[in-house]
């Protein structure tokens, strides 16, 4: 799916986002605090809608498209049971009970008003539904909808990476019945691509149904880290070692480097390491048409791997939409300006500007350096 | 007249320098791209520190500069540190040379050194200075050590027990403890005070009436001439 604009509000903490409108690169800058993590949160809470929860307060309208050609608009609202109730239910979790209605929910395909909903009931394509769950999206409720199934699979497409690395979890992917059957299941690029399998499963799948094309993830790592010359998925070999039982037959990444006589499983390499090597994974693996969300680039990846993984996102194909947070000069300056927005907040009140409406092509500086020097940037928080 | 001013510092200069500006020379107004510069215009901006204000902005400073043609100067602000003020812009004056950066002759060349840094001139506010007889008050050993307000700060060193190699740093630290005594709080990102017209004012008082902060005094000298200049303009039109 390509996420075309985004206007967003969270009543419940009075945190407002003016319309923001996207690229299939849009680089999110600004200082500290301003609200970039909570651009693509607001993302992945959609998608969270999407699939069926409900969320205290929120208010959002969202465009977009999708490669089978259809233009979507989606915009809706939760009651606001207030701050606390929404600190009471992460305290003590969902009671069905106590989730927020949806007040309204309107879905439109290319202009036309699809879905209109408010708290009597849901009209789609002009007829009244069933009496359905007033704490669901339409678009969850209708998911078997032909219509509405192109969106739902899209939505699924949204992933985001943020930085904590959960990610990148271990690969349940032993010598397991279930195992095999995946292996069976997914045996083209396209069907492992296209599978619902956390990225880690991915690199297994491809590494044990597709040598070749795994070769190929194994040399973009390698051209970041010239030391290292092989990779492979496997299980954890080690006698000094004690791994529970449930983690004995999973598959882990190692990795030989050169005039290392062992393999390095990934609990021993660095942090750095394997995110790039899950960076790389993830752009190679993920579905055509994803949205992919990183917040803080550069977190954790070290210089020498910045430049060649911004390289391959600028140059990405594949239809994928990317949606990043940085800080840092290397990469602000590696994705050029028309890609960037300048976020500002003022109170609650966020908004996105474009870097091209400045003439910074007119100076021979950097646009880093004229990014820094932006008052918009330096003091994009206003009380 | 324009002027563009390429200052070292991040925080602190881009702050201060256009509030400071706005007092001396009024006449000019602040733009904010350097293309932007029509007539009485300066624009500002940081070479984002040492080393690389010479090593990649100055250069670029002078590429736009020429191609615009509308600068009548170029003020390069640098903090001279351990060296004198003197033998940081003859440093300034020999990287230019060397590194065949050449300004169209149109504009003129002005390198300010603040000695040690913009905080050691702000230390130069007798007003804002406390003597401190309470050794329990933290600016106590600070005040024991030096006293800015009889001393000039341009020659205040650093005390053995203060645990960084840096005389700049440690000047930094005196200016927000001596604050701090008057309840006014300083941080490079937030200089607050320093950059109002009665700090500004206090700060030429002291040039005026005592040698010290002879760095400061090549900044304000400047901008005198600018204001002469400008009321001269003025008038003959």
């Amino acid at each position: 799916m390509k996420i075309k604009s985004l206007i967003y509000e969270d009543q419940s903490t009075d945190w407002k986002l003016e319309q923001i409108d996207f690229k299939p690169l849009t680089l999110l800058v600004g200082v500290s605090g301003v609200g970039k993590t909570q651009i693509l949160k607001a993302l992945v809470n959609l998608r969270k809608i999407s699939r069926g929860e409900s969320i205290n307060g929120l208010n959002w309208n969202i465009e977009f498209s999708t490669s089978a050609g259809y233009e979507y608009k989606w915009c809706g609202e939760f009651e606001n049971k207030g701050f606390i109730s929404e600190i009471l239910s992460e305290m003590v979790g969902d009671d069905e009970k106590d989730r927020p209605f949806i007040e309204n929910e309107k879905l439109f395909i290319n202009n036309e008003l699809i879905v209109d909903r408010n708290r009597d009931g849901i009209i789609f394509n002009k007829n009244k539904t069933v009496k359905l769950s007033q704490k669901e999206s339409v678009i969850s409720l209708l998911k078997e909808e032909e219509q509405i199934k192109d969106i739902y699979e899209n939505f699924k497409k949204i992933i985001f990476d943020d930085n904590t690395g959960n990610n990148f979890q271990f690969a349940r992917f032993g010598l397991t019945d279930e195992v095999k059957s995946k292996s069976k299941k997914y045996k083209s690029l396209k069907s492992i691509r296209n599978s619902d399998e956390n990225i880690k499963t991915k690199l297994c799948l491809l590494h044990r149904n597709q040598k070749k094309l795994f070769q190929e993830i194994v040399d973009s790592f390698v051209d970041i880290f010239p030391y290292v010359e092989d990779i492979r998925m496997e299980t954890i070999k080690d006698d000094r070692r004690e791994l529970p039982i449930f983690l004995s037959d999973s598959l882990f990444v190692h990795v030989k480097e050169k005039n290392v006589s062992h393999w390095i499983d990934e609990f021993k390499m660095s942090s750095g390491m394997l995110r790039t090597l899950m960076h790389i994974a993830e752009l190679y693996l993920c579905a055509d048409d994803t949205v992919i969300l990183i917040d803080e680039f550069e977190n954790s990846l070290g210089i020498n791997c910045i430049n060649q993984i911004t390289g391959s996102i600028v140059a990405s194909e594949r239809n994928l939409q990317f949606i990043i947070t940085s800080h840092h000069p290397y990469i602000i300056n590696d994705i050029g300006f028309s890609h960037w927005k300048i976020v500002t907040r003022k109170g609650g009140k966020v908004k996105a500007i474009d870097a091209d409406q400045f003439p910074l092509d007119k100076s021979k500086h950097k646009a880093f350096t004229q990014l820094a020097n932006l008052t918009e940037y330096t003091e994009g928080i206003e009380s | 007249m324009n002027i563009y001013f390429l200052v070292e510092g991040e925080k602190t200069e881009p702050k201060v320098y256009p509030q400071w500006l706005s007092h001396l020379i009024p006449q000019l107004a602040r733009v904010k791209f350097s293309c932007d510069a029509r007539e009485n215009n300066y624009y500002l901006m940081s070479g984002m520190g040492s080393p690389r204000i010479l090593t990649d902005e100055l250069a670029n400073s002078v590429e736009d500069i020429n191609q615009l043609g509308n600068y009548n100067y170029l003020v390069l602000v640098i903090d001279a540190d351990d060296m004198t003020a003197q033998d940081k812009i003859a440093e300034v004056q020999s990287f230019i040379v060397d590194n065949n950066i050449i300004l169209n002759s149109s504009c003129h060349l002005c390198i300010i050194a603040q000695k040690y840094c913009m905080e050691t001139w702000f230390l130069g506010n007798k007003k804002v200075y406390t003597k401190i007889l309470n050794k329990k008050i933290d600016f106590y050993n600070h005040s024991l050590f030096y006293d800015v307000s009889l001393q000039d700060p341009e020659l205040m060193q650093k005390p053995k027990w203060f645990n960084d190699d840096s005389i700049s740093i440690y000047h930094e630290t005196y200016l927000r403890k001596m604050l701090a005594e008057k309840n006014i709080r300083y941080s490079k990102s937030n200089p607050r005070e320093v950059g109002e017209k009665y700090y500004l004012e206090e700060l030429n008082k002291r040039i005026n009436e005592t040698p010290h902060l002879s760095s400061l005094k090549n900044f304000f000298s400047f901008c005198k001439s600018i204001s002469i200049q400008q009321a001269v303009t003025h008038d003959a039109q």
